[in-house]
């Protein structure tokens, strides 16, 4: 009984210890609650992307077979347009693909010969392309069936906006550099910058002629190279491990130091701002796995809704993303190009240290 | 010698609580002035403000002549801290501390500085070792050492011997002590009361905010009267019953055969004892002086301030 006893009141102390630690508790809440933003924004990167629909005549037979188009792969939002602006956003990289009802379409099946589809794909990775060229022979199969066409022929017609495919793994394992680098950067960031606090130095940087900000920044610079150093033995593997090489090497290092920099600085802002290390790793993987989701790490920004895109915009990870998947494989997963990715990257690290010094006297 | 530190009806308030309210307090050049005060009395925020940390709600706050408020940075050259959790990194050695500290001053050639603090504080063979393998009294005198690198004429202490073994403390007191021998101000605060009896030329105690008292160690004492203790038998009660009415006597009782009589105003002493030897035959006289002890509950009380 006295063991039981002092289970209970063990179980109850840490009860209490919870609700009066409200810092620990809700972030220990709030991790699970993430986990869920986590795997909604996984799903949303390949659920209903952007496709571009073209049809080229109003007849009975083409609106059932965009109604096929629309049941035969839930992947894909069908968006209405015409053929100059739907070539244009496929361009920019706000849509996945292209299909395009030819006029026609509805007298060319009625005399049961082949009508031509024609499917456009940014195929960014195989992946996603793969996704994309099947939902038009299963569209086909689904109009022939509901109209009861026996033999109809509809070819589709497959053009790559790539003139090379990218398999998902490599695709992926360039994103994970960019991540590698915003996470190494925000902990070592703002670990750094908190501790100035715990041990009470931040007190005499503070007092000092220099004032804090030097001291932080030099410790930032430190943290930075370190991030730099994990960035880079990510990036080994990639490249000998996965065998993706670089296609602009220059490019990949100005990338990973840039991001790393960026997520660094970023992290020392929330360090100066929390003046606790303990808070920093929940809450840099936490804002970081998210925000790493969203930035085309997975699928390239054609999220169905724009609110989904711009939220990736907040993150270094979006322009990491860009930069890394274009110094690799050449691809283009942002409508901005890489020189602003990395403008933007390196005013990122620069506005949070300008800020360093006002929010350590706060 | 003019005053280095001059504190003016400085305010400051968290909330609704007043943290200081109307501290007047001044520090002259060579003189050590210790703050002492139950938790929470504002000696931490009195440091705060004459650094130029926390700008007071009201009143001035003037250190070497510049206001710490408006111009910081006039006095931040020229000032050195020891904050109460020292500031050190348990991973870097004593020599690395130091040379950031010069850093931070913009110390030029600073080299023979760090070996000369290093080896005053007694930390010259231990230059390489990293701040963890470092006693208490290790790291305060370290942090002692980084705050005079620079060689202030003014030095902010806050609680500079807190978790220091007895006799680490005994060297720090004698650092601290020849502070005052290189004409150097400081305030430091403590809430050990043989520290500020032992290093203090004035100690001012703060409660709840405010000034109850700012005077030497010697004086406080004096101030909080004297207990005499009368040695006279059976007549104790008869002599103790005489002297109660007096009126320079606060309190008078007998005990176990002695006339137990409080004063005060120990000037009255002698007066007192003459009046004893009239009522009655006096075996001895012990004059018990009040500690500071006694003096920092008799103005602050005893209610816990947690």
């Amino acid at each position: 009984m006295s063991v039981l006893r002092t289970v209970g009141i063990a179980t109850r102390d840490q009860l209490r210890s919870f609700r009066r630690a409200p810092v620990t508790t809700l972030l220990a809440m709030l991790l699970p609650l993430n986990l869920l933003l986590l795997m909604s924004l996984f799903a949303l990167t390949g659920y209903n992307a952007p496709t571009g629909l073209v049809v080229g005549e109003d007849t009975p037979r083409a609106r059932e077979f965009v109604r096929a188009l629309q049941d035969a792969h839930n992947s894909f939002a069908l968006r209405p347009m015409d053929a100059a602006t739907a070539h244009a956003l496929l361009r920019r990289g706000r849509l996945v693909a292209v299909i395009e009802v030819p006029a026609g379409f509805d007298s060319t099946i009625a005399a049961r010969r082949a009508a031509e589809v024609r499917l456009t794909v940014d195929n960014v990775n195989l992946d996603m392309a793969e996704d994309v060229r099947r939902a038009v022979p299963a569209a086909a199969a689904i109009f022939a069936e509901r109209l009861q066409l026996r033999g109809v022929r509809i070819h589709p017609e497959l053009v790559n906006v790539i003139d090379h495919e990218t398999g998902y793994v490599e695709y992926l394992g360039v994103s994970a550099i960019a991540l590698a680098a915003m996470i190494a950067g925000g902990l070592l960031g703002g670990t750094v910058v908190a501790r100035e606090w715990e041990t009470g130095a931040a007190r005499l940087l503070l007092v000092s002629p220099a004032g804090a900000a030097p001291v932080l920044t030099g410790r930032l610079v430190a943290a930075g190279l370190v991030g730099v150093l994990a960035s880079v033995a990510t990036a080994l593997v990639v490249v000998y491990g996965y065998h993706v090489p670089a296609a602009h090497p220059l490019e990949a290092a100005a990338g990973i130091v840039l991001t790393v920099a960026a997520s660094t600085t970023l992290g020392g802002l929330l360090g100066a701002l929390l003046r606790r290390t303990l808070p920093i790793t929940p809450l840099v993987l936490g804002i970081g796995l998210p925000f790493y989701l969203d930035s085309g790490a997975l699928e390239p920004q054609r999220f169905d809704g724009e609110w989904l895109f711009r939220f990736a915009h907040l993150s270094p990870a979006y322009y990491g993303v860009g930069v890394m998947e274009h110094a690799f494989h050449g691809l283009t997963v942002t409508p901005e190009p890489v020189w602003q990715l990395l403008a933007v990257l390196a005013l990122i690290a620069v506005v949070p240290l300008a800020l360093l010094g006002r929010v350590a006297r706060r | 010698m003019p005053d280095t530190i001059q504190l003016t009806d400085i305010r400051v308030a968290f909330g609704s609580r007043a943290a200081l309210d109307g501290l007047t307090l001044a520090v002259a050049a060579g003189e050590i002035v210790g703050l002492l005060g139950p938790n929470g009395a504002g000696k931490t925020t009195t440091i705060d403000v004459c650094c130029g940390l926390r700008v007071p709600d009201a009143g001035t706050a003037r250190v070497l002549g510049a206001d710490a408020a408006r111009s910081p940075r006039e006095i931040r050259a020229r000032i050195g801290v020891v904050p109460q959790d020292s500031g050190l990194f348990p991973e870097l050695t004593a020599l690395e501390h130091l040379e950031l500290a010069a850093a931070l001053y913009a110390m030029r050639r600073p080299r023979p500085r760090i070996e000369e603090m290093l080896r005053r504080y007694g930390l010259w063979d231990r230059r390489g070792q990293v701040v963890s393998t470092f006693s208490g009294g290790m790291r305060r005198r370290l942090a002692l050492a980084r705050a005079l690198l620079h060689d202030p004429p003014v030095l902010f202490l806050d609680e500079p011997t807190l978790g220091v073994d007895v006799q680490g403390r005994r060297v720090l007191w004698d650092h601290v002590a020849a502070l005052r021998a290189d004409g150097r101000s400081v305030l430091l605060t403590t809430n050990y009361l043989d520290e500020a009896t032992a290093l203090c030329d004035r100690v001012a105690i703060l409660d709840h905010g405010r000034l109850v008292a700012c005077e030497r160690p010697g004086e406080l004492r004096r101030d909080g009267g004297v207990t005499l203790v009368l040695q006279c038998g059976a007549a104790a009660a008869a002599v103790a019953a005489a002297l109660a009415s007096r009126p320079d006597v606060a309190h008078a009782a007998a005990d176990d055969g002695a006339a137990v009589v409080r004063l005060p105003d120990d000037a009255a002493c002698a007066a007192v004892i003459a009046a004893a030897h009239a009522a009655a035959p006096i075996g001895s006289v012990r004059v018990i002086e009040p500690s500071l002890e006694d003096v920092f509950l008799g103005l602050t009380g005893r209610e816990l301030r947690e």
